[in-house]
């Protein structure tokens, strides 16, 4: 059987403000800051069209880039439809939705850079994971 | 000459698959995540005298209480595991099933898994090196419960 090799980068998305995220995104790294107030990101949605469309196989990663942000970030996906597993380096795996679907990640002001949350679309339900260097800065709603 | 560049991966998909009885992982099943439903059945990791140096996967808990175990098996021992769940539970021990250098057959999605519970899986052809993350103390381990 012949090999394929992915030599493709991923594209970083710097974001400092409000943003809807595309299908067309799928695949970037979004890098996050919160230097102007609270930055509110929104998924797509089943209920979406076009660009706005949740489907299977949708990926991004967010990375906090502005240490200790100056404002929270939430990620939102419009319901209760995000199941996330993650811990801190406090061993506080709070973030995690053990079953409960979120509506809502909060990125907030205590976190690192470097702490993420990686997110796929399996054509129903937000899949994320997440870790974090601080305790409990990663919270749900 | 001009430097070349790598293309962007914007706007790519994941290779998305359901697993829900037992099933023969394949080569080409390579890249793909894995959605597991139901519960009680076997899946099957490619042989080691068939790895392909770089092949990966994930496996992802869809449904909240499977109806059994999952068991993911290389049928010989060369899962070497890397783990954390949570910290709640009866050995409050996050990484207490990461198999810290002694290679395992099997990882076991035991039915207290919730969803989003997942598992990596990648070789480097003679090993497979897996990570795991868990919402509930001991629902992934290489052992039977």
């Amino acid at each position: 059987m012949g090999r394929v090799y992915f030599n493709a980068r991923r594209e970083s998305h710097a974001l400092d403000g409000a943003y809807t995220v595309k299908a067309s995104d799928s695949g970037k790294v979004f890098m996050l800051s919160a230097t102007g107030g609270t930055v509110a990101i929104t998924l797509p949605t089943l209920a979406g069209t076009g660009d706005d469309k949740a489907i299977a196989g949708l990926y991004y990663k967010f990375i906090v880039e502005e240490d200790t942000p100056a404002n929270a970030i939430t990620i939102g996906a419009g319901s209760a439809v995000i199941d996330i597993v993650g811990v801190d380096i406090a061993q506080n795996d709070g973030m995690s939705s053990a079953g409960t679907a979120k509506s809502n990640l909060i990125i907030g002001t205590a976190t690192k850079q470097g702490d993420y949350i990686d997110m796929f679309h399996d054509g129903v339900t937000w899949y994320a994971e997440s870790m974090s260097s601080t305790a409990g800065s990663i919270t749900t709603s | 000459m001009a430097k070349e560049r790598t293309p962007y991966a914007t706007g790519s998909l994941l290779n998305m698959g359901t697993i829900d009885a037992a099933y023969q992982v394949l080569q080409s099943d390579s890249s793909k995540v894995f959605m597991l439903d139901g519960g009680g059945y076997t899946i099957t990791l490619p042989l080691a005298a068939d790895l392909q140096e770089g092949w990966y996967c994930k496996f992802v808990v869809r449904p909240t209480n499977p109806t059994g175990d999952i068991v993911i098996t290389a049928t010989t021992a060369i899962m070497d595991i890397t783990m954390l769940d949570s910290s709640t539970g009866t050995d409050n021990t996050q990484h207490s099933n990461s198999t810290a250098g002694t290679a395992k057959t099997t990882i076991i999605f035991h039915t207290e898994c919730v969803q989003g519970d997942y598992v990596n899986v990648f070789t480097d052809g003679s090993t497979y090196y897996v990570e795991a993350m868990s919402a509930v103390d001991d629902a992934i381990d290489h052992t039977q419960q």
